[in-house]
């Protein structure tokens, strides 16, 4: 106990180099652990984002492709999926219920995706959450428009506003004679529906009658009340997400899908697409880790450079400690002593410093990138890994100490000084 | 003195806690069965099938799943018994980023030649204690109530099931 003191009064005399290398290691910690949670944040935010759906079918592409474009509306779609197959499909015994998606257009840098109302009772995030409305409900006219609670704040929208949907995702060119009224707004979720623009598939067909091979033929604008009398089936959708009756008949129906033969199409389990996209991403991931955990590294060499360089200036007190006599193993401990409470201090001021930027930081991310870091506290691997680093630091100190050891035999004894 | 007092007594609450664990042992943990996926195909469906009536393989033609009723047929006698099982992953629900629903099967990444693997050869998995996946080429043991049941449909499929099931890595 009173090494303990003995090693917190030398400490404390050196106090800007002992402070300077603890704010080394906290900020070390600080990055290593920062670096974690978010990546353990954007795993769950992304596995988050699809819930209780079976299998997703679009044009034949790739599975993580066809995975980012229909759920997470990055990327686009390679082809679109006519409407007879898509019929053709829904039509199969496997099938529960089926929500078509149809993508391309865009309002204002956010996408707008055409769907059906079952959307809004199938579409399920964070373990089965339904999405609700914020205010106003489900679209009842055909130039309805349903908005995500991020499209709502970031362009104030209210209930009733107007909205001019462009053609293609960002242009010059925009449905402008065709004006949405937003009928509804959905709380926040967390997840790519609050950046989008959700609207009925005949809308999408409607707003784009006017138009022939990829631009609005000049002076043709049929009115609206013309267009609520027509009658619009799409021709394509973009994407589907499906339900079976029976788990076990995942497989069978996306072998169906797959082989189907009029049309190249491409049916993945979104977990499996999801697992796969880890798998890319991952090593990345490992590679950003390796690089924090370095950082953590350089910090400990730091810390055993620091108590290195210490040991001459220092020969003074150590003499005094073996005059009043300490034996050399006791300055070893003290060293190791030292070495563990300048590791510790950094973890815990590290963890401290990682709490308070997530803490200020969550609500930016969360708007800049729709990436939910959820504070949680330590769970039990990050509790091993800083075992593992306070050991470490501990055992780095190994070095210094032995030489403090060998020194503290016979120097500051002799006459010479 | 003090130390050998001290000894007896450890000595003797280890006895106690050891004769307390041998006698609650059989009651508390249930021995799981251990199962191999041929055991799932009931013996009716093991007989010898024709492998292809005209003889040759055609491009495209094992793909198609083929109605097989064998391969549909399930075996009862395990239901209700807690069982063990070997198998991969294919993850159909998350919680955060562990498993909570998945399917397990015998090999992934059904091969492009043959039909996906039938209902008597799938097992839809609910765990209480969500699995953290590491891979998708992950073998795992899964442990669990086992149950064949028939699922609702007017196709009256059947498929077997392993609910609060433990998850740990194959070795």
């Amino acid at each position: 106990m009173i090494l303990f003191r003995v090693a917190m009064r030398s400490l404390l005399s050196r106090r800007i180099t002992v402070a300077l290398t603890i704010f080394t290691i906290a900020l070390s910690i600080a990055l290593l652990f920062g670096v974690d949670k978010t990546r353990v944040g954007a795993r769950t935010s992304f596995a988050d984002t699809i819930s209780d759906t079976d299998l997703i079918f679009g044009a034949r592409s790739g599975g993580v492709q066809l995975l980012l474009y229909s759920v997470f509306r990055i990327g686009n779609a390679t082809n679109n999926v006519s409407w007879q197959s898509y019929q053709e499909i829904v039509d199969r015994p496997e099938v529960e219920w089926a929500v078509p998606i149809s993508l391309g257009d865009s309002h204002r840098g956010y996408r707008v995706m055409g769907t059906t109302s079952e959307y809004f009772d199938r579409y399920r995030y964070r373990g089965g959450r339904q999405l609700e409305f914020a205010q106003g409900g489900p679209f009842t006219d055909l130039f309805d428009a349903v908005i995500g609670a991020d499209v709502a704040r970031a362009l104030d929208y209210n209930i009733g506003d107007d909205i001019i949907v462009a053609h293609g995702l960002a242009s010059f060119s925009a449905h402008d004679d065709h004006p949405f009224k937003v009928a509804g707004i959905l709380e926040k979720t967390g997840t790519p529906v609050d950046r989008t623009v959700i609207v009925s598939l005949e809308a999408i067909e409607a707003i784009h009658v006017d138009w022939q091979g990829g631009a609005q033929i000049l002076g043709q604008s049929t009115s609206a009340d013309v267009l609520r009398q027509m009658k619009l089936t799409p021709k394509a959708i973009t994407a589907a997400m499906l339900g079976v009756n029976s788990k076990l008949q995942i497989f069978q129906l996306q072998r169906a899908i797959n082989e189907y033969r009029n049309e190249p199409l491409l049916a993945i389990l979104p977990g499996v697409a999801l697992q796969e996209l880890w798998e890319i991403v991952g090593v990345a991931e490992t590679a950003l880790a390796a690089v924090s955990a370095m950082v953590v590294f350089t910090a400990l060499i730091g810390m055993m450079a620091m108590i290195f360089s210490g040991l001459n200036e220092r020969r003074r007190e150590m003499a005094i400690l073996r005059s009043i006599g300490a034996r050399p193993t006791t300055v070893f401990t003290l060293l190791m002593m030292e070495a563990a409470a300048m590791t510790l201090a950094g973890i815990i001021l590290g963890i401290a410093i990682l709490y308070t930027i997530l803490w200020i930081v969550r609500p930016i991310i969360d708007a800049r990138f729709g990436l939910y870091l959820p504070l949680e506290a330590l769970d039990l691997r990050e509790w091993k890994l800083l075992g593992v680093i306070a050991v470490t630091g501990t055992l780095v100190s190994i070095a210094p100490a032995i030489r403090a050891y060998r020194l503290s035999l016979a120097d500051g004894m002799s006459v010479r000084m | 003195m003090y130390g050998v007092k001290r000894l007896s007594r450890l000595i003797s609450l280890t006895i106690m806690v050891l004769l307390v664990a041998m006698i609650t042992r059989p009651f508390a943990v249930e021995i799981p069965t251990e199962l191999s996926w041929a055991d799932l195909i009931p013996e009716s469906a093991r007989e010898m099938q024709p492998i292809s009536p005209t003889g040759t393989v055609l491009h495209g033609q094992l793909t198609t799943p083929v109605p097989d009723i064998s391969a549909a047929k399930v075996t009862r006698e395990y239901n209700g018994q807690t069982i063990r099982i070997p198998g991969f992953i294919v993850p159909l629900e998350f919680t955060g980023s562990k498993v909570t629903e998945f399917l397990l099967v015998p090999y992934i990444g059904a091969c492009i030649h043959v039909p996906p693997p039938p209902a008597n050869q799938l097992i839809f998995v609910t765990s209480e204690n969500p699995h953290e996946l590491k891979g998708l080429f992950e073998p795992v043991y899964v442990t669990g109530m086992f149950g064949a049941a028939a699922s609702t449909t007017e196709l009256a499929e059947v498929g077997y099931e392993i609910t609060a099931a433990n998850i740990e890595p194959y070795e």
